[in-house]
């Protein structure tokens, strides 16, 4: 067993800053991600940017689908596949619409999970004990497209005649059937009805698999968030229906097998694949796929940081007192707690254990033990205040002097995105990791106020940071902040980069706040600690005195 | 009374959702490949498995080597015959292929599913599906040489279809529209 932290090794990582920054091959697709967040901020905010919770509402536009596509369901007729289709929209009850909502929220639906995809990929999110996670998601994609596609050839317009004869060219490949299956489109007979029996059955069967496969992909997490908030979730929906409504999803003609690929209305976002299999037969059609999926598959590999294991976290389990607010805490379910052996039970029954496949590394834990018995190894909370000592001895002890906790995985170790020079700024590599010691000790040494900016709270790189940065500071849940700190000067708020106006706001109120504590015109009564967490700005009920 | 500031934030909300929403719709529906200029011929023949028994006599060392009772001096093996599809479009070769039987170990139908390209008019097709025995046999028991020459109307953005019709004949299938089809001739 480890005896202690020793911070005198030359190896040793810095107890405040991250794990693990992005290689240098993310920084063109991170930037554009910065830019559509920026886009989508600058409008929402990131308490409502729907891409920070793209995962969520692709399953909302999931579930959309299924509901609506179970209406559609009773109509369809595999003996007339377009005139069925034909038939919902003219006969049946808001057909046309549900058939519209059915197919964009399909559509929203792929988009929402590609930028699910691309904002895990360059956060780095997608190996080490993510991996699993990564995997069944480009499972899920993979899954999600394959039902999509049968759901279009059930139109069976030209466009599903070309995903038909495509996807049978690209089964020929492979000397499975004793006749070609595309020949089955070329027109020598009508198209069996047991064909569209087969792809109906696939359509409504595959959503089942995708339910299996979402199940293994929030398996490593602790209380997993499957869905947006309400408010969120019903303007997506609003949102759709509008769409639906206004823009109602086209019927084409009846497929002619006789009849040469045209110029004709695609959905791209199923059927992107189908031009490159025309115009580059099947063999290139199968190397198109391979690619594109195996190198989904492989990114991690290329993405991951070279030379940068994860540093997962471990327990002192002297200092352990077995309260299990660790195990509650971690976002990944990577610590249990399990009996100590009886020779050290004068400790505590039980003892946390950290199992390293699963631990990110994000130093949750640290914040969470009061003793600081848990952490990453160079980030436990004694870690945090030594090297907090260090941070001390160089800045000017004022009462107006500000210290911000910047966590460093969105971006805040960035002093210029803060516009401020006159304020010392620490990066953590998340802010769910700071112990609140650190906060204390830090205004009992003479900082004039500390303001710690933590990640928006669903784009958390770890998950549940700034919640339980919220709940430590200012609602009591262990490792509290002590009663005894004055909270009147810390502030914490969850904004994204791209929201650095109100970063500078509020360090401008704490700056305000901390002149009119230092002025003697306070009264206690007009001041407030207040943290910006979630979906509302939380005001922190205790005012001490 | 809700500020400028909010109102403006609202706009862009509208603004962005709208062209994101817009791009979706726009997406869901683009218009893909070009307007079919040309005619295809298509082929889209299958027929049971073909094969021939090679016979010979065994030599006087093999007949040494088995056991009495194994001694039959015949000895025959079953393969399966190749055809050879030929297609020309006025007398110029567009199509000259060996037609294996599918399958691993060549059990299964021989199939064809072929589409060639052609310009719009009309033109003088033969069709010319023959065994091709490799090894010589004493006689093709039953192999059908499939023969078609015909005139074909071939309009553009439509493919014409050459099958193996139920009286074993290959047959250019009738247009469905008012498209007239030429009477194959064998």
């Amino acid at each position: 067993m480890k005896s202690g932290f020793s911070s005198a090794r030359p190896d040793r990582p810095s107890p405040l800053s991250g794990p693990a920054g992005p290689p240098r091959a993310a920084r063109h697709l991170r930037r554009a991600l910065l830019l559509v967040d920026r886009l989508f901020e600058r409008a929402f905010g990131s308490r409502r940017n729907p891409l920070l919770q793209s995962g969520n509402l692709a399953i909302l536009f999931l579930l959309t689908t299924i509901s609506s596509g179970l209406y559609l369901f009773l109509f369809y007729s595999i003996d007339d596949p377009n005139g069925s289709v034909a038939t919902i929209r003219e006969r049946i009850f808001l057909g046309e619409w549900i058939r519209s909502l059915h197919r964009y929220s399909a559509d929203l639906a792929v988009v929402s999970s590609v930028v699910h995809a691309w904002r895990k990929l360059v956060q780095g999110q997608t190996w080490g004990p993510r991996a699993l996670a990564w995997t069944t998601g480009v499972l899920l994609l993979g899954v999600l497209g394959l039902c999509g596609a049968t759901g279009l050839i059930l139109v069976w317009d030209a466009q599903a005649l070309g995903l038909a004869l495509e996807g049978a060219r690209l089964a020929d490949l492979f000397p499975l059937f004793s006749t070609p299956l595309s020949r089955a489109f070329r027109g020598a007979a009508p198209v069996p009805s047991s064909f569209f029996f087969m792809n109906l059955f696939l359509h409504v069967a595959l959503p089942l698999g995708l339910a299996t496969l979402l199940g293994i992909h929030v398996a490593r997490l602790a209380r997993p968030a499957l869905l947006p908030p309400r408010r969120l979730a019903g303007w997506a929906l609003l949102a759709i229906a509008s769409l639906a409504a206004l823009v109602p999803v086209p019927l084409e003609p009846a497929a002619d097998l006789m009849a040469l690929p045209d110029r004709a209305p695609h959905d791209l976002f199923f059927a992107f694949w189908l031009p490159v299999a025309r115009e580059l037969g099947p063999a290139a059609h199968l190397a198109f796929w391979i690619v594109l999926g195996g190198g989904m598959l492989l990114a991690p590999r290329w993405w991951r940081p070279r030379r940068r294991p994860i540093n997962a976290s471990w327990v002192d389990e002297s200092s352990c007192t077995g309260c299990t607010t660790c195990s509650q805490d971690c976002p990944y379910e990577a610590i249990a707690m399990v009996p100590r052996s009886s020779f050290e039970r004068q400790h505590s029954e039980l003892v946390a254990r950290v199992d390293p496949r699963r631990c990110v590394g994000c130093g949750i834990c640290a914040g969470s033990c009061a003793p600081m018995g848990v952490g990453p190894y160079g980030r436990t909370g004694r870690d945090q205040l030594v090297d907090l000592e260090t941070v001390l001895a160089g800045m000017r002890l004022d009462r107006r002097e500000i210290l911000v906790f910047g966590c460093s995985t969105t971006g805040w170790e960035r002093r210029d995105a803060l516009g401020d020079p006159n304020l010392t700024l620490v990066p953590v590599s998340c802010a769910g990791s700071l112990h609140s010691s650190a906060i204390e000790t830090a205004l009992r040494r003479g900082v004039g106020g500390v303001l710690i900016l933590s990640c928006p709270d669903r784009d958390c790189r770890f998950r549940e940071g700034p919640k339980w940065l919220q709940e430590r500071l200012f609602a009591g849940r262990e490792a509290e902040l002590h009663e005894r700190v004055d909270r009147r000067r810390v502030r914490c708020a969850a904004l994204s980069l791209a929201e650095a106006e109100a970063a500078r706001r509020e360090v401008a109120a704490l700056r305000e706040q901390l002149a009119i504590l230092d002025d003697g015109r306070a009264d206690d009564a007009e001041l407030a600690a207040t943290c910006r967490v979630d979906a509302a700005v939380v005001e922190a009920e205790e005012v001490h005195a | 009374m809700p500020d400028l500031r909010s109102v403006l934030r609202w706009a862009w909300g509208v603004v962005v959702c709208g062209l994101a929403l817009g791009a979706v719709a726009r997406i869901a529906r683009w218009p893909v490949g070009r307007v079919a200029q040309s005619s295809e011929l298509r082929l889209a023949l299958r027929s049971a498995s073909a094969r021939v028994e090679i016979c010979r006599d065994r030599t006087p060392e093999e007949l040494a080597a088995l056991a009495a009772h194994l001694r039959s001096l015949r000895i025959c093996t079953e393969t399966p015959v190749d055809y050879r599809l030929r297609v020309s479009i006025d007398g110029r070769s567009r199509l000259d292929r060996v037609v294996r039987h599918r399958g691993v170990r060549r059990t299964r139908p021989l199939a064809v599913d072929e589409a060639i390209a052609v310009e719009p008019g009309s033109f003088g097709v033969e069709i010319r599906f023959d065994p091709e025995v490799a090894t010589p046999v004493e006689s093709l028991p039953d192999l059908a040489a499939l023969r078609l020459s015909t005139r074909i109307e071939f309009r553009a953005g439509r493919a014409r279809l050459v099958r193996i019709a139920e009286h074993g004949d290959l047959e250019l299938v009738a247009a469905p529209d008012s498209e007239t089809a030429m009477p194959a001739t064998r």
